[in-house]
């Protein structure tokens, strides 16, 4: 039991009006003072000691992919490891270096601003030795992509017999399949080009089989590939087909001077159609940041380009300050292409030396802590 | 003051103050959330800063509460073993007793002499006002049950507590309130009681109430009122003096302590005032607590808290559910309202408003224990508790009458008016709104955030300093459940160590039966009284397993 005096247990007992009166002015008097510390403080203002003043800060957001690196801050470490905040600094340059195990330091100067936080947002550390992986046992020249998808075509050479299709399954990959059955009548031919369209899952052929150029129209989806020759739905050899990405059936065919459109399962073709009909492609995600490549992927949520130029590959920052951070990750075979998978987050591609199919880990970690939701629903959409 | 206490027959300046003041509280709520979402959308600076100082508001009321929710529970603990018959008998022989009390005090443990000390203050009191209470022979307790639905198991139990009472029971008059359209069975299990216990009280009889009677709406309020004029006359006829009658208006499901009656007469002959008093239990709500499920256990002991934290401020108490007043004063202003669904607070204003201000609430710290609202199943008891709250948060109702009897009203202190007048007005205000603000709509700035704001140091302190409030407001969560574990009634079932623990993570609930149970349900009064969207009354079910 409280030890009080009796008198003055009772007169707290007794008096709750009086009590209340004057814990609610108590209160209020608390509220006065307290709410607009807290505000000033939600603002970035911090009491300097030595001078007794209001001075503005800034923060800066850090986060790291994979997370859990230390921070150091003008030489200083931080307490936390990624993803943190760091208050109350004021304004100015700061050299931030991020350090974890088994991956290479970053370092580079970030701006602070005061009442503004700058965001060090999903910085890749780079591994000191890359994971890669051989994924089949005989030389291949071709890696053709299908953009936004989860598998991926190869081949030693253009004959159709001999073109692959890898399926991507979460982290693992399966067995190389060959894309045409085996009683295919299109096994001989000759592979001239790919028509795909970001993010269908579909893709048309061009081949050449004795005499005359044959377009199939493809879907992998299943096991077995599902194919449907276009045959005299496109007389003539277009400059480009387009379609929409989940339209199973319609495929719109652009030639110099008009545009048709063929409906696949109807096996009709709609020639000359307007305009106003043709369907807009959707915005491909804002590269207009990216360093000049022949391929460009933009990962690890919208941070990092991962992008090749020549035969090299390489990764670099997205930040919006100091010396964007640029590391060469491997070479690749000459004049192939490569493809990055979000779901397994490995790069695919044609290793020079053995020419095998080979993946190496790029992301280890999903980035986890999201830029702004408006950025964030910006982004899927673009994607979309 | 002459003031007609009901929204009907007005004339025209008076109905449309009446509207004005209809439209006005739901008005203010939908603004205040429609304002709020609108702010984090397009200006979300702002709509952080007012977040955050709102949070700020909260936390220190909410510490301001539990401070005296703590200190009104550790007075119901101390008064509980209190001997209030003795008190009684001793006020009847008031020249001797003090001398027994003064002579007594070393003799008592800590509970005992803080509960005498307050009663030495209060007989202090009643001497020095010179008006002396008749003697507890002479005071007589009308008891009025209201009966539509329950059955007999329901108004059995209400009837034997009253029964079991330590005050003399051929002091006690009941009366069932009895629908006329109530289904024959519970008529015949009504009829049944009152023969049982006819003997038992000085009466015990029932009065139907007819249907359609012009003028009266199908509430609580009217029943019991045609029951009250029926009493009236059964007193006049045996010569008892009105203003030694202390009228209670209990729920069917009422099930009273064996101390309310004498802990009522106590308060009664201590008061001054006795015939300007209503006089406010404890309502808990253990008759089936353990039978219902988890949501409606926490919502009905937070209802039983807040009538706590409400009895530490008598100055502004209001009457609440099943309670106790001056049967005199009750003729006086005309018995309940006939046509209002919140007749338990409604009649308290009519009270206040006849007599110009001088009229006020006593609490007393004695429990008196109800249902909880249920159904046979889940949802339909979600159902139920809902429509019962909403029923609670019509108390709204009583907002434009108390607003056009303080404007016509030249006696009662514009102090009173304002103290009043704001706190009505406030209280139904943050019911409405607090809930959505604190659960949903404070965390819209950091959701809707442009580029701009977020990209600015308060983006990123606001979650921090909101985490730490809801942090700090835990520490009253922790003494909530202390307290309503310790409030609850011990369970004679299995494993009732492991109930506990289920109750205690039951309240980790309370972000959710805010909103659903607390601010929805009052927001939904709210915009039906601003659209003239009469509620009708509703008859909570009850049910008790055997």
């Amino acid at each position: 039991m409280i030890d009080l005096p009796p008198h003055l247990l009772y007169n707290l007992l007794l008096c709750m009006p009086l009590l209340r009166k004057i814990f609610f002015y108590l209160f209020v008097l608390v509220y006065l003072i307290i709410c607009p510390v807290i505000i000033l403080r939600m603002l970035g203002f911090v009491m300097d000691p030595r001078t007794r003043h209001w001075v503005k800060t800034g923060i800066i957001y850090v986060s790291s992919n994979p997370p859990g690196a230390a921070i150091t801050i003008n030489g200083r470490r931080a307490q936390e490891t990624t993803p943190t905040i760091i208050r109350d600094l004021a304004p100015g340059q700061y050299t931030l270096r991020m350090e974890l195990d088994g991956y290479g330091s970053w370092e580079n100067q970030v701006p602070v601003v005061d009442k503004k936080a700058t965001s060090v947002d999903n910085i890749l550390l780079i591994p000191k030795q890359w994971k890669t992986e051989a994924l089949n046992d005989s030389a291949l020249t071709k890696l053709v992509p299908i953009p936004g998808n989860n598998y991926l075509l190869v081949a030693p050479d253009d004959i159709a017999q001999n073109i692959s299709i890898l399926r991507l399954n979460k982290d693992i990959e399966d067995n190389l399949e060959p894309l045409l059955p085996e009683e295919s009548i299109y096994r001989e031919a000759r592979v001239v080009r790919y028509f795909t369209v970001v993010p269908s899952p579909f893709f048309v052929m061009e081949i050449n089989l004795g005499d005359e150029n044959k377009f199939l129209w493809m879907d992998p989806r299943d096991k077995q590939v599902h194919i449907e020759d276009l045959g005299d739905l496109l007389p003539q050899t277009p400059q480009r087909l387009y379609w929409e990405p989940n339209d199973e059936k319609n495929i719109f065919a652009f030639y110099p001077n008009f545009v048709n459109r063929i409906n696949i399962k109807a096996k009709a073709i709609y020639p000359n159609i307007d305009g106003k009909d043709i369907p807009i492609p959707k915005k491909l995600p804002d590269l207009s940041d990216a360093p000049k490549a022949d391929q460009v992927y933009l990962i690890n949520n919208g941070n990092t380009f991962l992008f090749r130029r020549g035969n090299g590959i390489f990764l670099m920052d997205q930040v919006g300050f100091g010396r964007p951070r640029l590391t060469k990750v491997l070479r690749v075979a000459e004049h192939t292409d490569v493809y990055f998978a979000e779901k397994t987050g490995k790069l695919y591609y044609i290793d020079e030396q053995s020419r095998f199919l080979s993946s190496i880990q790029i992301l280890h970690h999903k980035p986890f802590i999201p830029k702004p939701i408006a950025d964030t629903l910006r982004l899927k959409r673009l994607e979309q | 003051m002459r003031f007609s206490y009901s929204k009907e027959n007005l004339s025209a300046p008076q109905a449309r103050l009446q509207r004005l003041f209809e439209i006005l509280p739901g008005l203010t709520s939908w603004a205040i959330l429609t304002a709020m979402v609108l702010l984090s959308i397009f200006s979300p600076f702002t709509a952080a800063i007012i977040t955050i100082a709102f949070y700020l508001c909260w936390l220190l009321r909410l510490l301001y509460m539990t401070l005296f929710l703590v200190l009104s529970y550790i007075r119901l603990n101390l008064e509980g073993t209190t001997d209030w018959m003795g008190r009684v008998h001793g006020i009847d022989h008031s020249a001797d007793y003090l001398k027994i009390l003064n002579a007594r005090h070393g003799l008592l443990t800590f509970k005992q002499r803080f509960s005498v000390w307050l009663h030495r203050r209060e007989l202090r009191k009643l001497t020095r006002s010179s008006r002396l209470p008749p003697s507890s022979k002479d005071i007589y307790h009308l008891v009025i049950f209201p009966i539509l639905k329950e059955n007999a198991q329901i108004i059995g139990a209400a009837v034997e507590a009253v029964s079991r009472q330590l005050f003399r029971p051929k002091q006690i008059i009941v009366v069932f309130a009895l629908e006329k359209r109530a289904a024959q069975e519970i008529k015949n299990d009504v009829h049944a009681i009152a023969q049982k216990y006819h003997s038992h009280f000085l009466d015990c009889f029932t009065v139907l109430h007819p249907d359609e009677v012009p003028g009266e709406a199908r509430v609580k309020g009217a029943n019991v009122t045609c029951a009250a004029r029926k009493a009236k006359e059964y007193i006049e006829a045996n010569n008892i003096p009105l203003e030694n009658v202390i009228c209670s208006c209990f729920d069917a499901d009422t099930v009273v302590s064996k101390h309310y009656f004498s802990c009522l007469t106590y308060h009664f002959m201590v008061t001054p005032d006795r015939q300007r008093a209503s006089f406010q239990p404890i309502p808990v709500y253990h008759n089936n607590i353990w039978q219902v499920p988890g949501f409606a256990r926490v919502i009905e002991t937070g209802s039983s808290f807040f009538q706590l934290i409400e009895a530490t401020n008598p100055e502004k108490l209001v009457t609440f559910s099943s309670h106790s007043m001056s049967f005199k004063a009750l003729v006086e202003v005309g018995y309940w309202p006939v046509d209002m669904i919140s007749d338990d607070s409604a009649i308290f204003w009519k009270c206040y408003v006849h007599y110009d201000g001088h009229y006020r609430v006593i609490p007393m710290y004695v429990t008196l224990s109800m249902d909880v609202a249920c159904a046979d199943n889940w949802w339909n008891t979600v159902k139920n508790v809902y429509k019962q709250k909403r029923r609670w948060a019509w108390g709204v109702e009583n907002f434009p009458l108390v607003m056009r009897a303080f404007l016509g009203s030249d006696k009662i202190p514009l102090y009173d008016k304002l103290r009043h007048g704001f706190k009505l007005f406030e209280g139904h205000i943050s019911w409405a709104t607090w809930g959505f603000l604190l659960s949903i709509i404070g965390w819209m700035p950091v959701l809707f955030a442009r580029r701009e704001f977020a990209s600015s140091v308060v983006y990123y302190n606001v979650p921090e300093i909101a985490n730490t409030i809801f942090n700090l407001a835990s520490l009253c969560l922790v003494t909530s459940i202390v307290l309503s574990l310790s409030l609850l009634p011990k369970t004679t079932i299995r494993y009732s160590g492991f109930k506990k623990l289920g109750h205690a993570l039951e309240w980790l609930m309370i972000p959710v039966i805010l909103v659903i149970f607390g601010a929805l349900p009052a927001l939904d009064a709210q915009t039906r009284l601003m659209r003239a969207r009469y509620l009708e009354f509703w008859v909570t079910d009850k049910h008790r397993k055997k």
